[in-house]
């Protein structure tokens, strides 16, 4: 009897088969598949029976009032499993306790690793609708961001692309990042990677100000026009090229950190800005 | 010329000198004569806000030098006069939990994001934590009298505080930006530290200075148990509030303009101390001096590193070692 209760609880708990056209439950824990799961299409919408709590942020989230909010936000493995999911979306700073547990209770995880442009983004929406059998739905998201893309690239291409360095408490932007991407794109040269800086790091205020970069990107939540009005006003930074020239561009944290198609508005925001201030774009 | 005479001359002009070298070295190309003449348009007025060497040398570099050799100097000041306060070698300003309130406060008001309204919103936030702080203690110094039970409180305090800090920390998980802001001025930087943080330390750290250098003789006193002390016309009381004011004013100021800072306050006045004795009256200057030349020689060496270091983690990282290596060499020579 005993043994009759233990047998039929492990197969209750056993994660669910996979369909015919990829994983049955899934649940997502990056804000980059919380806004991918969704505009992946209708047949896998209903399969998402979990997104993570940042997909409703609009600090960070491009997914804000997609997702209903009856579905689950879950955080932890023990929620997360209570979702009886056979496949979870997770990030390369979830726990690897988190992952192993997961993996033990026999169910799938898709790890989005690395970051280092376009072409990640490219591949992370591949690998993520190859997970959940939308190769397809895909392919055809690949070809709308290179689409958006080309365009945005043909609409700032100008000579003569002008300094830019993304500043956030100290940490820049260098090479293999997506704003390094984001700035060729929108007709700028990341000064950061010219400097041999490659990826995320930190350096001084004064380094920043001796590079003297003619435009200067930082990060806002709210009121973006009176954040760069003080940045620009603060010791060193006024006499710089951005703090002189109006080059200072305060964006919103969902464009300038995303690593999906809102890095698409990050270019589009960049290449606008830099129009408006040495109308260089025709 | 005695020996306390010799190393005040050699202290100064060793912070002379740290101070010009900070003053010459730094990002871009900028030689010693520009370096003179902007620091000239700065002490005459004429420096240019939007002239961008005017900008490096007078509005970044000579503010930071200052407010480091300020907060190097309040900070080992500060353990100067703790050490002496507990009649304990090993005391550190930290103990008594005034740097921790300090950040406690600081940090609410940067997740408030009330540090968005000026530089000089955290500065007065962590005042106002380390006056708190300081409220507390003195009000337990004058109904207890008891160094040991103000050691205790002081370490109550600051394990109250640094849970309070992690909670904040921890509510704050989901806004990464923020939880990076919090971290870097838990680990003390003079990143971008401008005259307005200058004046915002000059006055406490001044007046605590002062108190404390007028404390040496009593510290002394004190040194020689309650009951010398007060044979000798000290208040053990008396000392003991005057002490934690200072080492409140003096970490107060410092934690406010520059995060926390480790070890500086432990091991600066216990390395003046093996080599001058324990007199308070050489004893708190000299580490003032010490302090500022040893800051000023970290906070220089942080900035032309190939990759950016904090202050707090190099001060930890280098004064950690260097204590346990005081610690042994003096035990080795203790008699048996």
């Amino acid at each position: 009897m005993a043994c009759a209760v233990v047998l039929g609880l492990a197969v209750a708990c056993r994660p669910p088969e996979p369909t015919a056209t990829g994983s049955a439950r899934i649940v997502s824990q990056v804000v980059f598949a919380d806004e991918e799961l969704w505009h992946l299409g209708p047949d896998v919408r209903p399969r998402v029976v979990g997104v993570s709590p940042m997909a409703d942020d609009p600090r960070y989230s491009d997914a804000v009032g997609l997702w209903p909010a009856e579905l689950p936000r879950p955080t932890g493995a023990e929620a997360i499993a209570a979702q009886n999911p056979d496949l979870v979306v997770i990030a390369e700073f979830t726990a690897d306790e988190t992952r192993a547990l997961l993996e033990q209770m026999g169910v799938r995880t898709l790890r989005l690793e690395g970051w280092d442009g376009f072409a990640d983004v490219r591949r992370h929406i591949r690998e993520l609708a190859g997970a959940v059998g939308a190769e397809a739905a895909g392919t055809a998201r690949i070809a709308a961001f290179d689409a958006e893309l080309d365009a945005l690239r043909q609409r700032f291409a100008t000579a003569g692309a002008p300094g830019i360095v993304s500043w956030e408490d100290g940490s820049v932007a260098g090479g293999k990042t997506i704003f390094a991407d984001a700035a060729e794109a929108a007709g700028f040269v990341d000064v950061a990677a010219a400097h041999g800086i490659a990826g995320h790091r930190t350096i001084g205020l004064e380094s920043l100000v001796a590079w003297d970069p003619e435009y200067i990107v930082i990060s806002c939540t709210d009121d973006c026009t009176a954040r760069e009005q003080e940045f620009a006003a603060q010791p060193g930074i006024a006499a710089t090229r951005a703090g002189r020239r109006g080059g200072v561009i305060a964006m919103p944290t969902h464009h300038l950190y995303s690593v999906g198609f809102g890095a698409l508005e990050m270019v589009r925001q960049l290449g606008e800005r830099r129009r408006g201030t040495d109308g260089s774009a025709p | 010329m005695s020996r306390a005479r010799r190393w005040a001359i050699g202290g100064g002009l060793a912070v002379a000198a740290l101070a010009i070298t900070a003053m010459l070295v730094g990002p871009g190309d900028i030689d010693a004569t520009q370096v003179l003449s902007a620091i000239g348009r700065g002490l005459v007025g004429s420096s240019r806000a939007d002239d961008l060497i005017d900008a490096q040398v007078w509005l970044l570099r000579a503010p930071r030098v200052l407010v480091v050799a300020l907060v190097g100097a309040a900070l080992a000041g500060g353990g100067a006069v703790t050490q002496g306060l507990f009649r304990n070698p090993l005391a550190d300003p930290s103990v008594l939990g005034i740097s921790l309130g300090a950040a406690f406060v600081a940090v609410v008001g940067i997740f408030l994001g009330l540090d968005r309204a000026g530089v000089w919103v955290t500065p007065l936030l962590a005042a106002l934590g380390a006056g708190a702080t300081l409220g507390v203690l003195l009000g337990l110094a004058t109904r207890s009298g008891d160094a040991t039970t103000l050691l205790l409180a002081g370490v109550a305090l600051g394990a109250t505080f640094g849970a309070a800090t992690t909670c904040v920390l921890a509510l704050a998980g989901d806004r990464h930006e923020l939880g990076i802001k919090v971290l870097r001025w838990l680990m003390g930087s003079f990143e971008g530290r401008s005259w307005g943080h200058l004046a915002v330390a000059t006055a406490p750290i001044g007046a605590g200075l002062a108190l404390a250098v007028a404390l040496a003789r009593d510290l002394d006193a004190l040194a020689l148990g309650d009951d010398v002390a007060a044979s000798l016309g000290v208040s053990p009381r008396a000392v003991q509030r005057r002490a934690v004011t200072a080492v409140a004013l003096l970490v107060g100021g410092a934690t406010a303009v520059a995060g926390v800072l480790g070890f500086l306050g432990l091991v600066v006045p216990h390395v003046v101390r093996w080599r001058l004795g324990s007199g308070h009256r050489s004893l708190l200057p000299l580490s003032a001096i010490v302090g500022a030349s040893t800051l000023l020689a970290v906070d220089t060496l942080t900035r032309i590193a190939p990759v950016a270091l904090p202050p707090g983690i190099v001060t930890s990282l280098i004064g950690a070692p260097a204590f346990l290596w005081i610690l042994l060499r003096q035990r080795s020579r203790r008699p048996t």
